[in-house]
């Protein structure tokens, strides 16, 4: 165990040279860029042996990626944003031809209005792709679960790609203690990468992702699925199995003194470590409060939210997107339906685009909560009340 | 995991199957069979210069071994026609094959 100075980005390209990735085909891109540059470097002073190929575009950077996977090593990509969007038709080959990548996304908004800071709103477009989604708190989280993903995806009754989620600047540029492995150390937990299913195999060649009619596409959807059940049973076992050999205590979802909680947030991402500490202060002064974090996204745990969350306490769910044009946030819709529909549920929009989520937004929140208000509709918690006088036209003056 | 997943999970285990589109059974598809209209060659006409094996899209269209002749291979030609546009002798003609099918 090495501790290093490191932040989110670090921690993303300390674990891939951990992973002994052997083809690199990143694309830069505003907040995700450190992690190319830092893969290269490591290239180029040989601590990391690996073929670099500089693509034109995210679009090749995860084609590429997928081709030298096939050809039975572990590749790596990581993009932000637009650069996701842009590789978004590739996100399904991916997934469908069960090639197990895991690719580190810097939450980043979408254009427009163009912004180069934290939202969660491009991993969540992409999140019915079919590729396992983790949302992390810290630099150690991000490290440590990109290893973990790495056994998640690779595990063959699983074989499904993996986003490692981190917000962008404030998790990606954040730096933090982190306590690193030796390769030694790693080996222990994530074995060498074996392919398997399809691939390009010279002894037994096979055409992989050819046309498939209707009668049998159904069926390929529902291996994938199965899939993400598989998941969603083997990976609380491969916690279990990492937290033993390196002293750690992950769990897919993290109750945080929800248990005797009048008011509970649901979150993720960087602001569940604010959330922490707000809670703790809120406690010293009397109010029960708690946060439910969720680290693991698809495959979405509806058992485990529901079993976390107590029946009487008021929740708030902080969707760090928008949402737009739907009743609620994208993780609201997913805790609403896993609490089957419970009365004092409510939704919060905050931190788009950048936007500090600060103390003062979370004890907001939670008095709100401990108000126990009729229900509310999808609340933009931190916007300015002045909405519209943004943009003045101007003025021609004669 | 449902019930139907986990008996899903095992029949996945036991069976000897690639999961996802791969495919590994090759079988070549009779594309002669789409054709409605096929080329004759007029080999009077024809001075074997190969502007329609060149053309041929779908590349059927090889010399004989023995006669040196241009042959059209009718198992996989689908009667695109773009042969009979190209011969500059005009020793390809396409024909009807195939009455047009009516659906009354």
């Amino acid at each position: 165990m090495i501790k290093k100075m490191l932040d989110g980005n670090g921690a993303v390209a300390e674990a891939i040279k951990l992973a002994e990735v052997s083809v690199i085909s990143a694309y830069p891109i505003t907040p995700q860029s450190p992690i190319s540059e830092k893969l290269s470097e490591m290239v180029e002073n040989r601590e990391l042996d690996a073929k670099y190929i500089r693509v034109e575009s995210e679009h090749s950077a995860l084609s590429c990626a997928i081709g030298a996977q096939l050809s039975g090593v572990r590749a790596c990509t990581a993009t932000a944003s637009v650069g996701l969007a842009l590789m978004f038709e590739v996100l399904g080959v991916a997934s469908g031809c069960r090639v197990p990548l895991v690719m580190p996304v810097v939450n980043r908004a979408l254009v427009s209005p163009w912004s180069l800071w934290c939202d969660h709103q491009d991993s969540m477009a992409a999140r019915d792709t079919g590729w396992m989604q983790f949302y992390l708190e810290n630099a150690q989280e991000v490290f440590d679960f990109m290893l973990i993903a790495y056994k998640i995806a690779e595990d063959s009754d699983v074989m499904t790609p993996a986003m490692v989620c981190l917000d962008g600047f404030f998790l990606s540029h954040s730096m933090q203690t982190v306590s690193t492995l030796t390769l030694e150390e790693v080996k222990k937990f994530l074995p060498d990468y074996k392919a398997k299913n399809m691939f390009f195999d010279f002894d037994n060649p096979m055409i992989i992702n050819n046309l498939t009619p209707p009668e049998e596409f159904s069926e390929m959807r529902l291996q994938q699925e199965i899939g993400f059940d598989n998941a969603l049973t083997l990976l609380p076992e491969i916690l279990v199995e990492f937290n033993e050999l390196y002293s750690k205590n992950y769990d897919i979802v993290e109750n945080y003194r929800c248990d005797d909680a009048d008011a509970i947030i649901v979150a993720m991402g960087s602001m569940t470590g604010t959330i922490k500490h707000v809670v703790n202060e809120m406690r010293k002064n009397g109010k029960k409060v708690g946060l439910l974090k969720i680290i693991l996204f698809r495959p979405f745990p509806f058992k485990r939210i529901s079993s976390e969350i107590n029946s009487s306490c008021s929740v708030g769910v902080i969707d760090r997107s928008a949402g737009l044009g739907a009743q609620q946030g994208p993780v609201f819709l997913e805790v609403n339906a896993a609490l089957s529909g419970r009365e004092n549920l409510y939704g919060f929009i905050a931190g788009l685009g950048g936007r500090d989520i600060t103390e003062k937004t979370i004890e907001g929140i939670f008095e709100k909560l401990l108000d126990n208000p009729d229900s509310i509709e999808k609340e933009w918690i931190d916007t300015n009340k002045d909405v519209f006088d943004l943009r003045k036209k101007t003025v021609v003056q004669k | 995991m449902s019930r139907q997943s986990k008996k899903l999970l095992n029949q996945q285990r036991s069976s000897n199957s690639l999961v996802g589109p791969a495919g590994t059974r090759y079988s070549n598809v009779n594309t002669g069979d789409w054709r409605i209209h096929k080329p004759v060659v007029n080999t009077e006409l024809c001075t074997l210069c190969g502007q329609c094996q060149d053309y041929c899209p779908a590349d059927v269209i090889n010399r004989d071994n023995d006669t040196g002749k241009l042959i059209v291979d009718m198992k996989y030609c689908k009667g695109c026609g773009i042969c009979d546009t190209v011969c500059a002798k005009k020793a390809i003609k396409m024909e009807k094959e195939m009455e047009d099918i009516r659906y009354d």
